[in-house]
């Protein structure tokens, strides 16, 4: 049966999103252990200076909740994005920026520098060693994976998914070992890391994070064309005149950059990368000019609501949000792949 | 003007030599057909011409440049390949599509849009517009790829200068849009465009191409006017094949009849 699908355009999807993100943020800011009221909220974030009454409101709010909101919002729309441009690249709906082994690789390098290092693991210096040693980790893993798949004759995504899976299992394999050889505490505290959280939010973190995101926000959607004619595989790509190894070249870089960053940051936060674009794409359709942003956008909100879920549930104790965003997005996913063909994806 | 010309091309695109001393030239508006059993190169040679495998040795020029010369987007304003068979496997609708062929253009939106329009009327696609190109059958995706490689290098007047490239254009096609495919290329060439098609199908062949180029392990066997090439030794020699060459009724274009 041919139907003729009736799309949301891409600008009002944009426009919307744009325009609920102060909202949701505020929502968001309002949230948490100490439940404050709106207005308190907006005394906080718009009035200068420390001098007013309500003290504790505004040291929760600027210090506390405001990097953390944000820095939920800059690795959402990190991931997403990231997740958007490699389903492109793998001309796979169902791939995710931890197919090119970048999060196996990272968890490896922050299992390594949290046996290394030992025990006085809540001090700023630790979790500066320990997302150094996660960056380093997923570079590595990505630079290998990249090596594996590229011939003379160029790289193949084929060979790249497939390298990416066993460099997944090895770097799985080495953690394992690891853990083998850690104590309890060592053990609790890579299983919560690998659990993926924001509750390390501070400026210093939140400047690297908003750094790499506005390069991948500016770089990635320039490849919107290119993406959408690699859909139509490799070589209609490169009769249109796009030069495809170059592509794939930027992309993996770039996303290695973005989903290194972080996983650095926030350990490793599931199913946002896989998820938002799809939903994306069922709403606008497939092409990554409208795609990319509104993905982007999209991830910013779910994981300001996931990290403000994951904060209040259990308050005063925190729900890792790798948790939550996991437990709201398999049931989500599952329903997708089930009404699949509806909207005309044919793997 | 020569649009495509190759003087003694070699080629060895996975190591291995495939093309042998191919020699030909196209001219604005002509049609050549390209014929061969399978494996005899086709394919490569196509990819050859249009940039995307290196050639090992002769000289391969677009409009009197050697193709390794042009950069990939000026040329893609000239020379566009419809493949056999292309893999979309997300819901993009046909006008989507069809639009990718613009992507090397730098025309404006409205002339895009133009250009979809008459591009869509050329190949009989209009009644898909909107509908999800992942839902279309076998030839009407064909149809639809054919809209879009047109759109490529698509002018409503003269179109001197720019080459299609065509592998296998009719397999999915029925009888009707096989039909629509001969006029179109007539109408095309009219206005000056050069095409380089492979098919299977001899009778078709003769009917599109005025000159034949036929191939066999990487080597040229024949070159010349459609009549001339096609004779029962060529089918003796390149097929192994008992064929009887005869006239069409009212076209006097020849045909091929298996003995």
């Amino acid at each position: 049966m041919l139907t003729i699908r009736r799309r949301l355009p891409a600008n009002w999807l944009l426009i919307g999103l744009a325009l609920a993100l102060l909202p949701v943020a505020v929502l968001a800011l309002s949230q948490g252990a100490a439940n404050l009221p709106l207005t308190d909220v907006f005394v906080a974030l718009v009035k200068p200076g420390l001098s007013d009454p309500n003290l504790q409101a505004v040291l929760i709010v600027r210090e506390i909740r405001l990097p953390r909101v944000l820095l939920a919002a800059v690795v959402g729309a990190i991931l997403a994005l990231s997740g958007a441009a490699m389903q492109g690249l793998f001309r796979n709906p169902l791939a995710d920026p931890s197919l090119i082994g970048v999060t196996a690789g990272a968890s490896l390098g922050a299992a390594i520098v949290i046996v290394a290092a030992g025990l006085k693991l809540s001090s700023e210096f630790q979790l500066t060693l320990i997302s150094t040693g996660a960056f380093a980790g997923g570079l590595l893993a990505v630079i290998l994976v990249y090596r594996l798949a590229t011939s003379p004759n160029g790289t193949s995504v084929a060979t790249m998914l497939l390298a990416g899976i066993a460099i997944t299992a090895l770097a799985g394999a080495l953690g394992g070992l690891l853990e083998f050889q850690a104590n309890n505490d060592m053990l609790r505290r890579i299983s919560l890391w690998k659990m993926g959280a924001i509750d390390s939010a501070s400026y210093s973190r939140l400047t690297l994070a908003g750094t790499t995101c506005l390069l991948l926000a500016i770089t990635i959607p320039r490849f919107a064309h290119a993406l959408d004619a690699m859909l139509l595989g490799e070589s209609e790509a490169r009769h249109l005149g796009i030069d495809t190894d170059k592509v794939k070249r930027i992309l993996v870089v770039l996303v290695a950059l973005g989903v290194g960053v972080c996983v650095a940051l926030a350990g490793t936060i599931a199913f946002v990368g896989l998820v938002v674009p799809h939903l994306v794409r069922l709403l606008i359709g497939p092409a990554h000019k409208g795609l990319l942003p509104a993905s982007a956008l999209a991830g910013a909100l779910l994981l300001m609501l996931a990290d403000a879920i994951s904060r209040t549930v259990l308050a005063p104790a925190e729900i890792p949000v790798g948790i939550i965003t996991a437990i709201l997005g398999v049931p989500f996913f599952i329903v997708l792949l089930r009404q699949r063909h509806q909207y005309g994806m044919q793997t | 003007m020569t649009v495509l010309s190759l003087h003694d091309v070699h080629a060895a695109p996975w190591g291995t030599p495939l093309l042998h001393g191919i020699h030909f030239d196209l001219q604005p508006g002509e049609i050549l057909g390209l014929a061969g059993p399978n494996g005899a190169g086709k394919s490569t040679l196509l990819e050859v011409v249009a940039g995307i495998a290196e050639t090992t040795q002769g000289e391969l020029n677009l409009l009197s440049k050697p193709i390794a010369r042009w950069l990939p987007r000026e040329r893609a304003r000239h020379l566009a390949v419809l493949p056999q068979l292309s893999l979309l496997s997300f819901p993009y609708t046909v006008d989507e599509v069809i639009l990718i062929g613009r992507i090397p253009g730098n025309s404006s939106r409205q002339e895009d849009l133009a250009i979809l329009t008459q591009v869509m009327a050329a190949t009989d696609t209009g009644s898909l517009q909107g509908q999800l190109y992942t839902q279309l059958s076998g030839g009407e995706k064909q149809r639809v790829q054919l809209a879009r490689v047109l759109a490529q290098i698509w002018d409503e007047q003269d179109m001197s200068g720019r080459v299609l490239l065509l592998d296998e254009p009719t397999t999915a096609l029925d009888l009707t849009h096989q039909q629509q495919l001969v006029a179109l290329l007539k109408t095309l060439s009219g206005r000056g465009l050069a095409v380089l098609v492979t098919l299977h199908d001899f009778n078709l062949l003769a009917a599109i191409a005025q000159r034949l180029l036929v191939i066999a392990n990487g080597r040229q066997i024949a070159l010349g006017d459609t009549r001339s090439v096609l004779t029962e030794q060529l089918f003796q020699q390149v097929f192994s094949t008992e064929v009887i060459i005869s006239t069409h009724p009212t076209r006097g274009h020849p045909m091929v009849i298996s003995a």
